[in-house]
C-alpha cells in the first residue's frame, strides 16, 4: 500500500512543483498516471521512487516512512522495492544485454551476485523473449528488445513496487502493445504494484485505476507554478 | 571483479582505441623521464666504472676528454699522438707499469686496439675460445665482434685503409682470428685486439715483401731498423709486399725507423701505489712537457657534470609535460563526465550511490594508470633485453 498525504514538492530552481492532498494505492494495483507534458507525472514517480524528497507531507511504502530516511536508506529503498521503466530505455550500451538487466546488482555492493541471481536472469530473460540475446551488445538491439531489455532490468531485483514512465513512448503500436502486455504480466504474477506514466489513451483502460493530473479536483493532485502546464481534456476513466 | 570495475572495463573496451590514445600518452609521460633516467644512470655506471679502474692515462698534450674517450672507449682521436718512448720512460721511472696503446684503425668498423698483453690481464680480459695472439696478424675479437661478424678462432678479418684515396697509404692486412674474448659489457666486447706490433704493421711502419735489391736475406727477419741503416728502400716494382702475416713470410716483416719514436695514441699508467702516482703526475707538470697525464675519473666526472645538468634541463621540461598531461587527463575526465551524465542519472535513479560513480571513473583511472605502467615497463625491459649495452653504444 502506498500511502501519500499532505505532499508538497517544489523543484528549487524553476518553482515547479506538485501538491497531493491524498492518495491511497492498495497493493498489486495497477495505476495509469495521465495528464499532459510537465505536469508532474514523472516528478510523482521520482517521489515514489525516493529520488527526490518532498518539502513537506508524507509518503508511506507498505507502513515504511520514506520522507524519514536518509540519502543511504532511500538508495538502498530504493533498489530493493522499486523497478524502474524509462521511455528512453537508458541502457549502457557498453554492457551486452545480461550485464544490463544485471546492472543493479553490478552498481551495489550490498547486492550479492549470485549464481540464484544469475539463474533469475536466464528465467526473466526467457519469459520476457530475451534468452537467445542475453550476450548481445545493446547497440545491436531493436527498439522493442531494448525496452525489454530495461523491463528485465527493473524486474531482476523481484521489487513489490514498478514505476514505468511513459515506457511505451518510442515504440510503433505493435510493439507497444507487447511491451504493455509484458509489464501487465510481469507485475501481475510478481503481485508488484504498478504505477505508469503514459501519453497513450488507448492503454488507460487496461489499468485498475487512472490518476488524471489534469483534473486536480478528482485526483487531489495539484501543479504548483508549472511553466508548461496547460488545459487537456479529461481522460474518461476505466468503468 | 566488483561491479564498478567490471562497469569500468567494459566501458574502457567499448571506447577503446580511445583507450589506446589515453594509454599511449600516459605510457610516454612515463617512458621519457624513466627512461632518460636508467639510460643515464646506465651511462653514467658504466663511464664511472670504466674511469674507476683506470688509473692514469697519458697521451699527447692536448683535450684531455678526447684523450680519456679514446683510452678507455676507444671513440675519437686525440689530435697528437705520442710516441712509445713515453710509455717506455714510465716503466723505466719504475713507479708504474705502462701499457701502450695504439687505436687508429678499424675493421669492419671496429677499433683496432694495438697494445701489449698487460693490458688484457689489467682489463681482467679471459678469452672464451681459442688463445691469445701468438705472432704477429693474430688478433683477438671481442664478444660483440664476434657474435656480430660471425667470428670464429682461424677466421681473418681485413683492416680497413685509413683514407681510401690515399693511394701511397699502408695496404690492408689481413688478420687472422685466434681468440674471441669474454663478454665484459664494457668497451672491449666491441674491439679487435692485436700485439702492438701488428698495429704499427697495419700503420704501415713495418712491413714484409717478398724481394728488395736493398735487403739482405740474413737481417730480414729482426725487429730493427731496415738493413742499410737509416736509408730508405729503393723502391722496386717487382716487390710484392704482403698484405697477411704467415708463417711463410713471418720473417719477411720488418720496421723503419727508430722504434722509440713509434706512435702510440695513448698509454695507460698502473702505478705501484698511491706514492708512486703522486709522484708519476709531478713529473708532467712542467708546462712546456709535450705529454699529459689524467686521472680518468676526474675527466669523467667532469663530462658526467654535463651529462647530469642536461638531464636536469631533460626532468624540468617532463615536469612540464606531465603538468600538462594531468591538465588534459583532468579536462577529459570533466568532459567525459559531462557527456555521461545522462547514464549516471540512470545509475542514480537505479539506486546507485553517487560516491560509487566515483568509483567507476576512478576504476576506468585505476585500469588506463596501470596498463600505461605495465606497457612502460613492457617497453624498458624489452630495450634492456634487445639492447643490453644501448647506453654504452650510444
Amino acid at each position: 500500500m502506498i500511502e501519500i498525504d499532505d505532499l508538497e514538492f517544489r523543484y528549487e530552481q524553476d518553482g515547479f512543483g506538485l501538491r497531493v492532498s491524498e492518495l491511497r494505492i492498495p497493493a498489486a494495483e495497477s495505476v495509469a498516471l495521465v495528464g499532459p507534458s510537465g505536469c508532474g507525472k514523472t516528478t510523482l514517480l521520482n517521489l515514489l521512487a525516493g529520488i527526490v524528497v518532498p518539502n513537506e507531507g508524507n509518503i508511506r511504502f507498505e507502513g515504511r516512512e520514506l520522507t524519514r530516511l536518509d540519502d543511504a536508506a532511500r538508495r538502498a529503498f530504493r533498489i530493493s522495492t522499486v523497478g524502474m521503466v524509462f521511455q528512453e530505455f537508458e541502457l549502457l550500451n557498453y554492457l551486452n544485454v545480461e550485464e544490463n538487466i544485471l546492472l543493479p546488482f553490478l552498481l551495489n555492493s550490498s547486492q550479492r551476485l549470485t549464481y540464484e541471481t544469475r539463474k533469475n536472469v536466464g528465467e526473466l530473460a526467457e519469459s520476457l523473449g530475451l534468452k537467445s540475446l542475453l550476450k548481445r551488445p545493446i547497440d545491436r538491439l531493436s527498439h522493442g528488445e531494448r525496452q525489454r531489455v530495461a523491463i528485465a532490468r527493473a524486474l531482476i531485483t523481484n521489487p513489490p513496487l514498478l514505476l514505468a514512465d511513459e515506457p511505451t513512448g518510442n515504440l510503433d503500436p505493435a510493439t507497444r502493445d507487447q511491451i504493455v502486455d509484458l509489464i501487465f504480466e510481469q507485475a501481475a504474477t510478481r503481485q508488484a504494484t504498478l504505477m505508469m506514466a503514459t501519453h497513450d489513451h488507448s492503454l488507460i483502460g487496461r489499468f485498475d485505476r487512472v490518476i488524471d493530473f489534469s483534473c486536480p479536483g478528482e485526483s487531489k493532485i495539484e501543479l504548483l507554478q508549472s511553466e508548461s502546464a496547460h488545459p487537456v481534456p479529461s481522460v474518461e476513466r476505466p468503468s | 571483479m566488483s561491479g564498478t570495475f567490471l562497469l569500468a572495463r567494459r566501458h574502457l573496451w567499448h571506447h577503446r582505441w580511445r583507450s589506446v590514445v589515453l594509454v599511449a600518452c600516459l605510457t610516454l609521460t612515463f617512458l621519457l623521464p624513466i627512461g632518460l633516467r636508467i639510460f643515464t644512470s646506465e651511462f653514467e655506471a658504466r663511464l664511472s666504472a670504466r674511469a674507476e679502474t683506470t688509473p692514469l692515462v697519458v697521451g699527447a698534450a692536448g683535450s684531455e676528454f678526447d684523450l680519456v674517450l679514446h683510452a678507455l672507449y676507444f671513440k675519437g682521436q686525440p689530435s697528437r699522438e705520442t710516441t712509445i718512448s713515453e710509455a717506455n720512460r714510465i716503466s723505466d721511472g719504475g713507479l708504474a707499469q705502462a701499457i701502450p696503446m695504439l687505436v687508429r684503425f678499424k675493421a669492419e668498423g671496429r677499433p683496432i686496439v694495438g697494445t701489449t698483453a698487460d693490458y688484457l690481464s689489467f682489463r681482467k680480459l679471459s678469452i672464451a675460445n681459442g688463445h691469445s695472439w701468438n705472432c704477429r696478424g693474430d688478433c683477438l675479437v671481442g664478444a660483440n665482434v664476434a657474435e656480430n661478424l660471425s667470428l670464429e678462432p682461424g677466421d681473418g678479418l681485413m683492416t680497413e685503409p685509413e683514407n681510401l684515396f690515399d693511394l701511397e697509404g699502408s695496404l690492408p692486412l689481413r688478420m687472422r682470428v685466434s681468440g674471441v674474448l669474454t663478454e665484459t659489457s664494457s668497451p672491449d666486447d666491441d674491439a679487435v685486439f692485436v700485439d702492438i706490433d701488428t698495429a704499427w704493421i697495419i700503420a704501415g711502419i713495418g712491413h714484409g715483401h717478398a724481394s728488395s735489391k736493398k735487403r739482405s736475406p740474413t737481417k730480414n727477419a729482426t725487429d730493427s731498423e731496415e738493413p742499410g741503416g737509416a736509408d730508405k728502400p729503393e723502391h722496386d716494382p717487382s716487390v710484392v709486399e704482403y698484405t697477411e702475416i704467415t708463417k711463410e713470410n713471418a720473417d719477411s716483416f720488418h720496421f723503419h725507423g727508430d722504434r722509440s719514436s713509434f706512435p702510440v695514441t695513448a698509454i695507460l699508467a698502473i702505478p705501484h701505489d698511491e706514492e708512486s702516482e703522486t709522484l708519476l703526475i709531478g713529473r708532467y707538470l712542467a708546462d712546456d712537457d709535450p705529454a699529459q697525464i689524467i686521472r680518468p675519473v676526474e675527466v669523467i666526472d667532469e663530462l658526467l657534470e654535463i651529462v647530469i645538468r642536461i638531464r636536469r634541463f631533460f626532468e624540468a621540461t617532463f615536469v612540464a609535460m606531465t603538468a600538462v598531461t594531468a591538465a588534459l587527463i583532468g579536462l577529459f575526465i570533466v568532459l567525459s563526465v559531462q557527456l555521461r551524465q545522462r547514464e549516471f542519472a540512470t545509475m542514480f535513479r537505479i539506486g546507485c550511490a553517487r560516491f560509487m560513480i566515483l568509483r567507476l571513473v576512478g576504476s576506468e583511472l585505476l585500469i588506463l594508470f596501470v596498463l600505461s605502467g605495465l606497457v612502460t615497463a613492457l617497453v624498458i625491459v624489452g630495450f634492456a633485453v634487445a639492447m643490453p649495452n644501448f647506453s654504452l653504444q650510444s
